[in-house]
């Protein structure tokens, strides 16, 4: 049967031809064309139709179409036949959609053997609104089309098999429409659909309840005709009429339309003649304002260039002279530093300014006609004015890396040491208010598990390849109550507008968006984004890098936004989509946290490709501003040199198509009009390329990266590139770790660990401590077990370039140093649970790091809030390693534990009653414990201290253990756990610092905390059954390899590369930290 | 006539192979008529040389073993490039150093930090002669005799071939006796004897597959410049992402291969030791997000895949084998005119093809004869023993070499033939 789906435009006929495509019929689209829509070959065949008719698909003509038959053409007719033909052998029933059918049905009843018709009725109203939102018609005007197409369609239809169907939105029960549509199709002879796949269909429906919900709010605008009125009475009461006739448009509307015609043809014939010709006359205008601002401009710029010479000129021999005295007081240090720093300032600022200068003498020459000259000699002076600048640039890095006499050189940043000092109080005062809270977070065990929250997800669609595959990926996640919404086919600022407004407007708590050409590849995404909002009430927004299949990096993709967000819709940008206001401190960036969870254009089309390629290209380019935005236009050509470098590597032509795109948008001048989907320029350029393989796409990118850009002010940025990328990719090879001390602990071990293993991936990695200046103490500034660790003081280490600082959590104040370390990039590393959160917390908003790293799930979930990336481990499995073979058990059986110095975390005290349990019910066993804290410890069971041991030692004892206890209540990593894992023993624990290794019932079993007699149960499982405790052992001798030190450093420095910082941003965010410590009122 | 060709290692189990004596040609993989087995020998005669790109991380044993087999199975001449990826166990470089010093034609590379196994592989292809195609070879695995011989025969099987791969003992599908079952050898059995059992049992249909297995995968230059080099960006370190090359080749037109005959040992794990499950997990679903079909193709070649048919026959020679009894020679193909006019007996001549007649004897343990239906078959089946037995030399009477096409006996014995 060859279905044709005529009826009132914006009906809703989309969705139900999805609908009838998921009982089976064949919709015939090739690639690129969404599943659901028109069949381009079909409007345009359609559009030529009617335009023999001398009418368009809105002004349709009063004579109706059966007047036109004999003006069409042998081609269209011949057209219109393969078309059907091509339909015919995919099998039939198939489906072919497109609201003009309703005109021009007189025609396609010539050729067509077999037809039915589906007259989609639709929502006057609701067709209407939608042609008003899109096209801009008038409610009215929408009426009277609605009118006419619904009078055409029932009148051609009359004498054939059909079916009338309601608009999507209408009331009643979906199973009952679904099962009527399908008894009236196989009433009418079309056997070979099912509603099998009734779910997808009701999800189909299910859509559509907001919409729905939505057409009943609408208020009636505009009223209906007395006809329109009674037809739309009639099919709402689901009586058909007979005998219909054609109406045609009234007068009114008609000359409306009419008008709208010549109007829209004109417009077309300007904007192909502005493209053709330029705007010569705009651009004058332009240049002459432009070479009259840069005059004035320069002439400003090269006094203050002067004045901060001469100033800088004058502080450099004053700090000389103070530096030969020997040294200087604070307070003049202190002045000298604040003129110093405002000296930089102002010649920042200048660069600056010079900048601008460049870049609006390359619009001038862009801009074209003469008239220009004087500025450009003036401008020739402006290489010996940078010069200076950077001579001067020159001579404060020298200064601020003097080698002797930092802590009094004048030009020097904060003294960290005085920091601390000045910062302990507040820390002290910060402890105290934990120790308040404290109890209330062991209530709470940390962050509640995200529930209840209502979540929209977003996607617009226009004609992306992965469609099918992101909602796949939407419907797969594992949060329960998600609302799927779709906006098809709309430009890219209608599109977020519709979906912003909506949410808006709409009861659902969260909206993420993920556009049509992502792929959620995590199915606890939702979840965890969830969890963020859930557990941080401030936030507005949520902002999460995802890989991108084009660059082969991260790129920033997916938002996600509060209930109540401030959006204005005139403020969004045609180009720069997305862009929402949101207070900073309410806005949350991820950048390595959700890498691993998503997937942007895992499968573009080839045109997908090349439009991506030609969108980017155009942001570089940006036609549509007055002031061209460096920045991000550096932005985007990093990015796509890199897709660039994809492409060399990977030899997808896609990839080629998006090189090809940008390249095209970056040598010709391509309009940002061109850019939606709805303009077919973009269509019609890319069949020129459609075909090329490999070798032709790479011949025309190197060619059309030798060409110039169409831009000047773009063409130095583009020579750059490749430079930019390597800059902005370039590994780490320096860390800097601060720790407080060098002591015997597990947080401070894990630093040298860390920076033995980070050496052997060859990066260079120093610890760095407080001097004995702060402490007033000489201390060991090396570890005798870690000899090969280089160690050097604060004070020293504040001086020289780093890629990376990273700091614990906690640390005694050093953690509040970070901001005057010239790095990269400054990380932080969660060691620790909820205990120490409020403390942690207020430490990190502070100084605003740029990485979060979480030491394991466990310390992860108790930040929530602030996403950090969880990278769990360590251990040293050169230091624990199971025995050759498995030792037998003994008759007594032997216990290990580790105290833990006696510190009420480790909830010791759980071991000693779970032992006392044990003892009572008559195990034979002894406790084994090694802790220097404990000695004397006893009971009326047997216990055996080793004392305080070296690691090698601890590992010979746990060999000889038969299980392992860890009660601890509260740790970002267990070390004992891990280290017993390592070293074959079986385990049983809480879930605090083991949740990446100790799962429960396969390589451990695990307790809830404070819960001895659970405990004591756990123990004797694993004693009484010899079977369950080689399995434990093997299965976490497998799980805890995964989680060496090496591997840690390996993934840290991952973590470090994607999360790309520059030393320019990092400076930045440096001095907003120093001003958020000052605002403390600790350091002045 | 006499041309040496690469010979059959010295294997001849005491067991029955009457099944492969009953379908002695191999199952003809580049077609039937003369022209293609005129194209298949041209193919595998214009062949570009093949380089070895061994990447290499710590590991010291296994890179021990795996150089100290290249050296026994590789002709000389072949170029090796060993990429050191900072190896932070000390041996390495001297490993490395002192196999580089004992072949000329090899390279040793070493990365200034450790960038992972993928952009390792990279670095060595781009090191590469410009033109050679690629034999992308794990440090942790062992190469038998005549291993490069038959990959190269099995890239030129058919046309658009993109790679090859090898069965292994840990090679997940292309697993043998097993697959997915990824174990060290039996006990008694070495690398060599699995390469000559699987020699005797598989009949080089050279299987077309969806995916290659990295471990050991002969890539051919001319796919990989259509489809380019491993996608170190997305992948990162490594896992999956010669399933995303292999894909990459297939929407390109190419084909996969598997030489059933051919066998690498591997020890598997070792080449991405501890981080392999994260990294599995992350590039798994990238593989599903990239090729949405990707596992649905693999099980339905699993489900029709002949590999099982291998790993019978490989399973039942390897239970019928014993080590006291194993003959030294290998197959010899003759040639002669009449039935009468045989020189020498079965006993030194493995295959005696004579007009109308074609009598097989495999090592002296089988037997078989075949009909010749049209004496211009001699060409076909020459190049079908030749192929499917590792003949170590053709004889060919004079009376019988009118029946030669001479683009045959180029093809077969080069241009001087």
């Amino acid at each position: 049967m060859q279905i044709v789906f005529l009826g009132a435009p914006r009906s809703g006929m989309s969705r139900l031809t999805r609908v009838l495509h998921l009982m089976g019929c064949r919709l015939g689209m090739t690639d690129g064309e969404a599943e659901h829509a028109e069949r381009r070959a079909v409007v345009a065949l359609n559009d030529e139709l009617l335009g023999c008719a001398d009418a368009t698909w809105y002004d349709v003509t009063p004579q109706g179409f059966v007047d036109a038959l004999p003006r069409i053409g042998s081609d269209l007719t011949q057209r219109a036949k393969s078309l059907i033909a091509e339909m015919d052998a995919l099998g039939r029933p198939w489906v072919l959609k497109d609201a003009r059918f309703s005109m021009t049905l007189p025609f396609w009843l010539q050729h067509l053997e077999r037809p039915l018709f589906i007259v989609g009725t639709g929502n006057p109203l609701l067709s209407a609104r939608s042609l008003r939102r899109r096209e801009g018609f008038p409610l009215q005007a929408g009426y009277a089309l609605w009118h006419s197409y619904v009078t055409a369609a029932l009148h051609h239809t009359e004498h054939a098999p059909r079916v009338l169907v309601r608009s999507p939105e209408a009331a009643g029960d979906v199973r009952a429409r679904v099962d009527q549509l399908h008894g009236d199709l196989t009433a009418l002879g079309v056997r070979e659909l099912s509603t099998e796949r009734y779910d997808e269909i009701a999800a189909v429906f299910g859509d559509l309840a907001t919409a729905r919900a939505e057409a009943e709010r609408i208020p009636e605008e505009a009223p209906l005709s007395s006809a329109q009125q009674e037809l739309a009475d009639a099919l709402v009461r689901g009586t058909c009429p007979t005998g219909v006739r054609h109406a045609p448009l009234p007068e009114l509307e008609r000359e409306f339309f009419a008008r709208e015609r010549r109007a829209r043809t004109s417009s077309r014939a300007m904007a192909e003649l502005r493209a053709k010709y330029g705007r010569v006359e705009g651009a004058n205008v332009e240049l002459r304002q432009i070479v009259k601002d840069m005059q004035s401009q320069f002439r400003s710029a090269e006094r203050q260039t002067g004045r901060v010479e001469e100033k800088l000129r004058k502080e450099t021999e004053r700090c000389a002279e103070l530096t030969r005295q020997g040294r200087l007081s604070k307070k003049s240090t202190r002045r000298v530093v604040g003129e110093r720093d405002r000296a930089v300032s102002e010649a920042a600022r200048l660069r600056g300014e010079l900048a601008e200068l460049e870049n609006l003498a390359a619009k001038a020459l862009a801009a074209g006609p003469g008239g220009v000259g004087g500025v450009f000699r003036r401008l020739t002076r402006r290489p010996a004015a940078a010069e200076h600048i950077e001579q001067l640039a020159i001579r404060l890095r020298e200064l601020q890396s003097e080698p002797k006499g930092f802590l009094s050189s004048p030009v020097n940043e904060w003294d960290p040491l005085a920091v601390m000092r000045e910062f302990n109080p507040l820390l002290e005062a910060w402890n105290m208010d934990e120790a308040r809270l404290t109890e209330n977070l062991r209530s709470t065990q940390g962050l509640p598990e995200a529930t209840g929250l209502s979540v929209r997800v977003g996607t617009l669609y226009a004609g992306e390849g992965e469609y099918e595959q992101c909602k796949r990926s939407v419907a797969r996640q594992s949060y329960q109550g998600i609302e799927h919404v779709f906006i098809e086919h709309m430009s890219k600022k209608e599109a977020l507008s519709t979906l912003m407004e909506g949410f808006l407007a709409s009861s659902a708590d969260i909206l993420i968006k993920v556009d049509a050409d992502m792929v959620l590849l995590d199915p606890d995404f939702v979840r965890r984004v969830v969890q963020i909002f859930a557990t941080n009430s401030e936030l507005q927004m949520v902002q999460m890098a995802m890989l991108d299949y084009f660059s082969g990096d991260l790129m920033q993709g997916i938002n996600a936004y509060r209930q109540g967000l401030p959006w204005l819709t005139e403020k969004q940008d045609s180009l720069f989509t997305d862009r929402v206001k949101v207070d900073p401190k309410r806005r949350l960036v991820t950048w390595t946290t959700f890498a691993d969870a998503s997937i942007h254009c895992p499968n573009p089309t080839p045109f997908q490709a090349f439009h991506f390629g030609v969108h980017r290209g155009v942001k570089v380019v940006q036609p549509q501003r007055t002031e061209h935005d460096a920045t991000s236009a550096e932005e985007q050509l990093i990015y796509l040199e890199k897709t660039y470098e994809h492409w060399r590597t990977r030899r997808d032509r896609r990839l080629g198509f998006a090189a090809l795109g940008f390249e095209l948008a970056l040598t010709e001048r391509i309009e940002v009009e061109h850019l939606t989907y709805q303009n077919p320029y973009l269509e019609e350029r890319f069949r020129e390329f459609a075909d090329w393989g490999v070798q032709r796409i790479d011949q025309e990118v190197e060619a059309l990266r030798a060409k110039p850009a169409v831009a000047p002010q773009v063409e130095p940025l583009r020579r750059g590139r490749q430079a930019s990328v390597a800059r902005h990719t370039a590994p780490v090879s320096r860390i800097i770790m601060l720790v407080p001390h060098l002591g015997m602990f597990g947080g401070v071990n894990r630093f040298l660990y860390l920076a033995r293993a980070f050496a052997r991936w060859g990066v260079d990695a120093v610890i760095a401590i407080p001097d004995d200046e702060l402490t007033g103490t000489k201390r060991p500034t090396r570890r005798d077990d870690f000899p090969d660790v280089p160690v050097m003081p604060l004070s020293r280490a504040v001086r020289e370039d780093w890629d990376v600082v990273l700091c614990g959590d906690r640390s005694s104040g050093v953690l509040l140093t970070m901001p005057l370390f010239r790095s990269r990039l400054s990380a932080v590393y969660l060691l620790n649970g909820w205990a120490h959160r409020l403390f942690n917390t207020r430490q990190i908003a502070a100084i605003r790091p740029d990485v979060l790293v979480a030491c394991s799930s466990y310390a992860g979930r108790q930040y929530a809030d602030l996403a950090p990336t969880v990278v769990p481990g360590g251990v040293a499995l050169d230091l624990f390693f199971p025995r050759e073979e498995i030792r037998p058990r003994g008759q007594v059986a032997r216990i290990g534990a580790y105290p833990g110095r006696g510190r009420e975390a480790k909830r010791f005290d759980d071991t000693i009653a779970a032992c006392r349990v044990l003892h009572q019910r008559g195990l034979a066993f002894e406790l084994h414990v090694y802790d220097h804290a404990l000695a004397g410890l006893s009971d009326a069971f047997p216990i055996v201290n080793h004392g305080a041991l070296a690691p090698a030692d601890v590992c010979k004892v746990m060999q000889d253990i038969d299980v392992f206890i860890s009660s601890e209540e509260d740790a970002g990593w267990c070390n004992p756990a891990a280290e017993a894992m390592a070293a074959g023993v079986p385990l049983v624990c809480t879930e605090a610092g083991t949740s990446d290794f100790a799962i429960d019932g396969e390589t451990a079993l695990v307790v809830p905390a404070r819960s001895p007699e659970l405990l004591a149960d756990a123990v004797t499982r694993v004693l009484a059954d010899p079977e369950l405790a080689a399995r434990l052992r093997l299965a976490g001798l497998e799980r805890i390899r995964e989680l060496d030190w090496s591997n840690v450093a390996r993934r840290l420095l991952e973590t470090f590369r994607a999360a790309r910082k520059d030393a320019i941003s990092r400076a930045a965010l440096n001095e907003k930290a120093k001003n958020e410590l000052v605002t403390l009122g600790v350091a002045s | 006539m006499t041309t040496a060709l690469p010979m059959l290692d010295q294997v001849v189990p005491p067991i029955s192979l009457q099944p492969f004596a009953a379908r002695p040609f191999g199952s003809l993989p580049w077609g039937d008529t003369l022209d293609e087995v005129v194209q298949f020998l041209e193919r595998w005669g214009s062949q570009a040389p093949a380089s070895i790109v061994v990447p290499i991380f710590n590991g010291g044993p296994h890179v021990a073993r795996c150089l100290s087999s290249l050296t026994e199975s590789t002709p000389a001449e072949t170029e090796i490039i060993l990429v050191d990826d900072h190896s932070t166990e000390s041996d390495i470089a001297g490993l490395c150093r002192t196999f580089a010093e004992s072949r000329p034609g090899t390279r040793v590379i070493t990365n200034e930090q450790n960038f992972g196994y993928v952009t390792s592989v990279n670095v060595g292809i781009r090191a590469a002669q410009p033109g050679n195609d690629i034999i992308l070879l794990n440090s942790d695995t062992v190469t038998p005799p005549g291993w490069l011989y038959k990959l190269r025969l099995a890239a030129a099987a058919r046309p658009g071939i993109a790679s090859v791969s090898p069965l292994s003992n840990a090679a997940g599908v292309f697993s043998v006796p097993t697959a997915y079952e990824d174990r060290a050898l039996p006990d008694g059995m070495t690398v060599d004897l699995a390469d000559q059992l699987l020699s005797l049992s598989s009949e080089r249909r050279y299987e077309v597959v969806p995916v290659s297995c990295g471990f050991c995968m002969y890539l051919r230059r001319e796919a990989l410049t259509e489809v380019g080099l491993f996608d170190d960006r997305l992948f990162l370190r490594g896992y999956g992402e010669e399933n995303d090359w292999c894909e990459r080749a297939r929407s390109a037109g190419f084909r996969h291969v598997v030489d059933e005959s051919c066998f690498v040992a591997h020890s598997h794990g070792a080449s991405f030791g501890r981080e392999k499950t994260r990294l599995k997990r992350r590039n798994g679903s990238l593989v599903k997000a990239l090729y949405p079909r990707h596992v649905e193709d693999t099980k339905e070649w699993l489900a029709s895949s002949g590999l099982e048919g291998v790993r019978t026959s490989f399973r039942e020679l390897w239970a019928q084998y014993r080590p006291n009894a194993l003959p030294t020679r290998g197959v010899r193909i003759v040639l002669e005119q009449g039935v009468g006019a045989v020189r020498g007996s079965l006993d030194t001549i493995a295959v005696r093809i004579n007009e109308g007649r074609c009598q097989i004897d495999l090592f002296g343990i089988d037997t078989s004869t075949h009909t010749i239906a049209d004496p211009t078959q001699i060409n076909r089946l020459l190049a079908c023993l030749m192929v499917r037995w590792n003949a170590a030399s053709i004889e060919v009477s004079p009376e019988q070499r009118g029946h030669l096409d001479p683009r045959i006996v180029q093809g077969l014995c080069g241009p001087r033939a």
